[in-house]
């Protein structure tokens, strides 16, 4: 289509061309003879010049002339500054319409050159050709025109342009700040990324253990600054499986077969084993824990784990192990000399009482009432520290005695206990409710004797303003929940017993909670209760032999309670329970 | 009837020990003789004494302690017990032991009774009045060839 249109305009200028050039020449020529001859077969005719019209009136000739010649020059220069402006806006569209613009403005020219020139000459048939010729150009150009209305209109003017440039403005200001604020991103996500990239490098470099970085294959590729700085190994000796070097070498096929088992499934690895130390030149004693990384869609992307110099835990333990047993074999010193001590005391003690008793029988008579009152003063602490000495006696058999562990029923246990209390029960008027209570691991006769001191301490210390009610109960806790509840910070595994025996006493000031399990201590005057403060501690003293932990708990006026915590030591019961 | 008096040997290195024990035994009975001696090698030779005529009569009764000097309690009884020309003489324990691992040791050994020292004149009274009663009144020992 656009080519058909380029012959149109390449004809009508040919033609437009020929036209010009026959009119150039005959304007140069003007008035002179010998051209005029050759081309007067087309030029001249028998018609009548223009000028006759006029009746050569020289004003209006000239009106005429001087017109035509002048739209003919203005004609003519419209063409030239087109030329410009087309070799300046390279525009398909522009140029063929100001193209066919320039061609019908510059036969214009020539119709009104041909006016003035048929002023003096009848030349209408070629003046008509040339009208005829601006016509065919006209036409082309008026029907161009229209076609290219379209695109004619969407060529913005001036005011528009500047309301889309403003608006255009507008709209690059928000892509700006929508930049700026993606960019401020970036930022922030570039420092993250750096900072957690440092922390990387630190942990794998800085750090006094090592850290191991394994392909999905469990082979290792990449270097490992602190693997080097441990082994000794170069990255060409530990890469891909050469690692397993450094391993103890006794251990080497069951940590690789573990190694692989868990690469395969996928599941986090720990192994304890002797990793050989370049520092050291031997094998120390480690563990190690690695985890598969995985990427965004869940993948294994590497292994990554750390080793742990198990060496100085190791020390540690081989040091607290001959502690305890020095401390163990302190405590069996100590317990026979208090044993030695309390026996050797009861010597030079009877002979006190007794010669005290054959002094007030011997010689009361002869004494004043003063002395034989010294006398009496004299023989009393005797026996308090007889007493006292018994105690301590006891105290040192509950540490010394072998525990014979068995499974207990507290039911029927304390159901003795409480024949054995059943005077002071009576007097007392005590009413005991036992909860629903279960079997426990302990020796018979040492538990006997912690709950007839504790269910003998509720009745001895009870309230005068309410009658005697005590509650035990039975309770199977795992350790977070003793925690929680008993305000103890028990590790281990549990499960625990809890016997619990409440009473609605005088209670004591909970600040003393701890110090009335200590050996000799007591809280109130001899006057008020009796007793050597011996009976807590030794109750404390059989649970923890028992690995139990005794708990006490008081308000002072409200009552007090104790509880046994013991742990369970038989599996299947503890499930049975729990079920 | 001439009352046939007990022979009572006491073999305790605590003086104090003995004197009461004497003082309760008489309170008992006026009808004792009592020897004191303070250590097992003591009364080994004092046996051997008797039995072989030097001296007395072999006694109705020892009363032994557990810990003294030169030969103890333990060893002493072992001895005794052991020589068959004394082996009928009953022998009764004193100590302030209260373990009942080293009772029962004693007993093995062939000890007749055991005595926890008293604490009190009263238990002092108390515990000689019943080994009077048990030991040299109610039970038929053995009569000693002299």
């Amino acid at each position: 289509m656009k080519v058909g249109h380029w012959k149109l305009v390449g004809l009508v200028g040919v033609i437009i061309a020929v036209l010009g050039g026959v009119t150039a020449l005959f304007v140069r020529e003007g008035t002179g003879g010998t051209l005029r001859d050759i081309c007067q077969s087309i030029l001249n005719s028998e018609f009548m010049s223009h000028g006759h019209c006029y009746l050569w009136e020289p004003g209006l000739v000239w009106l005429h002339v001087g017109s035509d010649s002048v739209i003919a020059l203005a004609y003519f220069s419209i063409p030239v500054t087109l030329m410009v402006f087309i070799a300046k806006k390279r525009k398909t569209f522009i140029r063929s319409v100001v193209i066919l613009f320039g061609l019908f403005i510059c036969l214009c020219g020539f119709t009104h050159l041909f006016a003035v020139y048929n002023v003096w000459n009848g030349a209408y048939w070629l003046s008509g050709s040339v009208k005829a010729a601006t016509a065919a150009v006209s036409l082309t150009t008026a029907l161009f025109l229209i076609r290219s209305l379209p695109v004619a209109l969407s060529i913005p003017f001036p005011d528009e342009y500047n309301k889309l440039a403003s608006e255009l403005g507008t709209e690059s200001e928000g892509r700006v700040e929508a930049e700026r604020r993606l960019r401020a991103r970036m930022e922030v996500q570039t420092q993250q990324l750096w900072r957690s990239n440092s922390r990387w490098k630190l942990l794998t470099e800085f750090v006094y253990s090592v850290v191991w970085v394994t392909d999905t294959n469990g082979k290792v590729s990449q270097e490992m600054p602190s693997w080097e700085a441990f082994t000794g190994q170069t990255h060409a000796e530990y890469k891909e499986w050469g690692w397993l070097d450094a391993i103890l070498p006794s251990d080497r096929v069951a940590l690789a077969e573990h190694w692989k088992e868990c690469v395969r499934d996928e599941q986090p690895y720990e192994f304890e084993t002797h990793l050989w130390s370049e520092e050291r030149n031997a094998y120390v004693p480690i563990i190690t824990k690695g985890m598969p990384i995985r990427d965004q869609s869940g993948e294994v992307h590497e292994w990554l784990g750390a080793i742990y110099d198990l060496s100085a835990i190791k020390e540690q333990e081989v040091a607290l192990a001959s502690t305890s047993r020095r401390l163990e074999a302190k405590n069996k010193q100590l317990e026979e000399f208090n044993h030695v001590a309390s026996h050797d005391l009861r010597e030079p003690l009877r002979k006190v009482q007794a010669y005290g008793d054959l002094l007030e029988e011997d010689f009361a008579g002869d004494l004043p009432e003063e002395a034989v009152r010294y006398i009496g003063i004299m023989k009393s602490a005797a026996n308090r520290m007889s007493g006292l000495l018994d105690e301590m006696l006891e105290y040192s058999k509950v540490s010394s005695v072998d525990l014979r562990i068995e499974k207990l029923d507290l039911n029927s246990l304390l159901r003795r206990v409480l024949e054995d209390l059943e005077m002071a029960v009576t007097e007392a008027n005590a009413v005991v409710r036992l909860g629903e209570l279960r079997t426990v691991d302990a020796d018979a006769s040492q538990l006997e004797h912690v709950f007839q001191n504790l269910l003998g301490n509720a009745i001895k210390y009870r309230s005068p303003e309410r009658p005697v009610e005590i509650q035990v109960d039975f309770e199977r806790l795992s350790s977070d929940e003793l925690n929680q509840r008993c305000q103890v910070s028990i590790r281990g595994q549990g499960p625990w017993a809890v016997i619990s025996v409440v009473d609605n006493g005088i209670g004591f000031d909970p600040q003393h909670a701890d110090h009335i399990l200590g050996a000799f201590k007591r809280l109130h005057g001899r006057s008020e209760y009796e007793g050597s403060g011996m009976g807590l501690a030794i109750c404390n003293r059989i649970v923890e032999r028992h690995n139990g932990l005794l708990k006490v708990d008081s308000v002072e006026g409200k009552g007090s309670t104790f509880r046994v915590i013991l742990p369970v030591i038989d599996h299947a019961d503890s499930i049975e329970s729990r079920a | 009837m001439s009352e046939v008096r007990s022979n009572i040997i006491i073999v305790d290195d605590d003086s104090e020990d003995v004197e009461l024990l004497s003082r309760g035994l008489k309170g008992a009975s006026s009808n004792y003789d009592i020897v004191h001696l303070s250590n097992g090698l003591n009364l080994l030779d004092e046996l051997e004494k008797r039995a072989t005529g030097l001296s007395g009569r072999l006694p109705d009764l020892i009363l032994l302690d557990l810990q003294m000097p030169v030969m103890g309690g333990e060893e002493t009884l072992a001895a005794v017990k052991s020589d068959n020309r004394f082996r009928s003489i009953p022998v009764i324990i004193l100590s302030s032991t209260k373990s009942q691992r080293d009772i029962d040791a004693l007993y093995q050994l062939g000890a007749n009774s055991f005595l926890s020292k008293p604490d009190s004149l009263e238990g002092y009274s108390k515990a000689t009045r019943l080994i009077d009663s048990y030991w040299l009144q109610l039970s038929q020992l053995p009569r000693h060839l002299s």
